[in-house]
C-alpha cells in the first residue's frame, strides 16, 4: 500500500504536557482521511507537525516517503497545501489579489489558472469586494483556493466546515469530493462534524488521549456498525414478554417503541406478535451512525 | 527570499495604510521645505528635524504592517509553503 503521509510513534511535548503521544497514522494515496477527536485531542497539533509549523519531540513522519529528518522534506512539502486554524488571508485585498500574492510567495511567474481557481470555488464574481466583507463560507473557500495554488497532491484542512451555514457545508463537501475525484488530491481533514465527515471520508482516524486509537476504512467501518431494529407496538408489555420468552435482546425506548438488537425478518416478528394481540405499527432497521461508533470507541461521556 | 520580497512589495502596493503614510510623509516634507526656506535654516538642521518625523512614521507603519501579517496568519502560510 502506498502511503502519502505516514507517522510512527510521533510525540509532541510542551514541557510536561504531551499534546501528542505515541501517535501513528497512515494516509493512503487518493483517500479522504477524516481525523476525528474531541477538543484538545491533539488534532491541530498533529496537522501543525505535518505542515512543519512545529517539530516533533520524538518519533518520525514521512511525506511522499521522505522522512522529516531528511533535508529534502522541504521539497516534499511543496506538494502539500494546507489551511490550518483560521484562513490565512489578507483582509484588505480582493480575492484575486490574495491569490496573486500566493502566486508570488510560491514563485510562480504567471497567474495561470487564477480565474479557473476562482471559478472552482465560486468566487469569480466578487470583483472589487475586499475579503474583510466576505462571509465566512467565502473566506473558507478562498483559503482553499489559495491552498490549491501550485497544484498540491495533498491538502490538509483543519476544520474546513466550522461555522459554515448548511449551504456552505454542502458546497464545501462537493468541492472536496470534486477535487478528490477530478484532480486526485488526497485530503486530510479534521472536523467535529461527524455526520459531514461520514459523507465524504474514505478513511477514518479516531483520536483520543493524544493518540490515534483506531484507523479504519469506510467499508470496514460500515461492516463494524451494529444494526438494530426499532419497532412501534400498541402494547409494550405483551411484546416484551414475547421477546423475553424467545431470548431476544431488546431495550424499551418509550411507551410504544422498542429497540431489538438481533437481525430479524418482518414476518418473523410481526406474525407471532399479532397472534398474541400485539400489533406492530412500524418496523424499521436502523444502522449505527459514525457518532455512535465514535462514542462507543472512546467511551462516551465517561471519558470527559 | 526574492519571492518573499516580491510578495511583500505586492502587498505593500495594495495597502491603503502605506499610501496614507506616503501622503503624510510627502505633506510633511513639503511643509518642512517651505519652513526651511522661509526661516532660512541650515540644511543639516532641516534634514535632522525631518528624519525624526520619518522615523516615527516608519516605526508606526512597520509595526502595523508586520503585525497584521502575523495576526492574519500570512506568516504561517509562508512557512507552510516553504519559500
Amino acid at each position: 500500500m502506498e502511503y502519502i503521509i505516514e507517522a510512527s510513534h510521533l510525540e509532541k511535548k510542551y514541557r510536561k504536557f504531551k499534546a501528542i503521544d505515541d501517535l501513528s497514522i497512515h494516509i493512503e494515496k487518493g483517500s479522504i482521511y477524516g481525523l476525528i477527536g474531541k477538543n484538545g485531542a491533539g488534532k491541530t497539533t498533529l496537522l501543525r507537525l505535518l505542515c512543519g509549523l512545529q517539530k516533533p519531540t520524538a518519533g518520525t513522519y514521512s511525506i511522499f516517503g521522505i522522512s522529516n529528518k531528511n533535508r529534502n522534506i522541504t521539497e516534499a512539502r511543496k506538494k502539500v497545501g494546507a489551511v490550518i486554524e483560521c484562513p490565512a488571508l489578507c483582509f484588505d485585498m480582493t480575492a484575486e489579489d490574495n491569490l496573486k500574492e500566493q502566486y508570488k510567495i510560491i514563485g510562480l511567474s504567471n497567474y495561470d489558472n487564477l480565474y479557473q481557481l476562482l471559478k472552482l470555488v465560486k468566487l469569480s464574481d466578487t470583483g472589487k469586494k475586499i475579503v474583510k466583507n466576505f462571509s465566512l463560507g467565502m473566506k473558507q473557500r478562498l483559503s482553499l483556493a489559495i491552498a490549491l495554488i501550485g497544484s498540491p497532491d495533498v491538502l490538509i484542512l483543519d476544520e474546513p466546515i466550522n461555522g459554515l451555514d448548511p449551504e456552505g457545508i454542502i458546497e464545501m463537501r462537493e468541492l472536496i469530493l470534486r477535487l478528490n475525484k477530478e484532480k486526485e488530491i488526497t485530503f486530510l481533514i479534521s472536523s467535529h462534524y461527524l455526520d459531514e465527515l461520514s459523507k465524504i471520508s474514505t478513511h477514518y482516524g479516531f483520536m483520543n488521549n493524544h493518540r490515534i486509537v483506531k484507523e479504519i476504512k469506510k467499508e470496514e467501518l460500515e461492516k463494524d456498525y451494529k444494526r438494530k431494529i426499532q419497532i412501534n407496538v400498541n402494547n409494550v408489555n405483551i411484546c416484551t414478554k414475547y421477546l423475553e420468552k424467545n431470548n431476544i435482546p431488546y431495550k424499551i425506548i418509550s411507551n410504544n417503541v422498542i429497540d431489538i438488537y438481533v437481525k430479524m425478518h418482518v414476518s418473523e416478528l410481526v406474525l407471532p406478535l399479532s397472534k398474541i394481540n400485539c400489533t406492530v405499527n412500524n418496523f424499521q432497521e436502523i444502522g449505527e451512525s459514525l457518532e455512535d461508533y465514535y462514542l462507543n470507541l472512546i467511551g462516551g461521556t465517561s471519558n470527559e | 527570499m526574492n519571492k518573499l520580497l516580491k510578495a511583500g512589495f505586492f502587498r505593500l502596493k495594495k495597502d491603503i495604510v502605506f499610501w496614507l503614510f506616503i501622503l503624510i510623509t510627502t505633506i510633511i516634507s513639503i511643509f518642512n521645505l517651505f519652513k526651511g526656506y522661509s526661516s532660512k535654516l541650515a540644511l543639516d538642521k532641516l534634514i535632522n528635524e525631518f528624519i525624526i518625523y520619518i522615523g516615527f512614521l516608519i516605526a508606526i507603519f512597520v509595526s502595523i504592517f508586520v503585525g497584521k501579517e502575523h495576526s492574519e496568519g500570512i506568516i504561517r502560510n509562508k512557512i507552510i509553503v516553504r519559500t
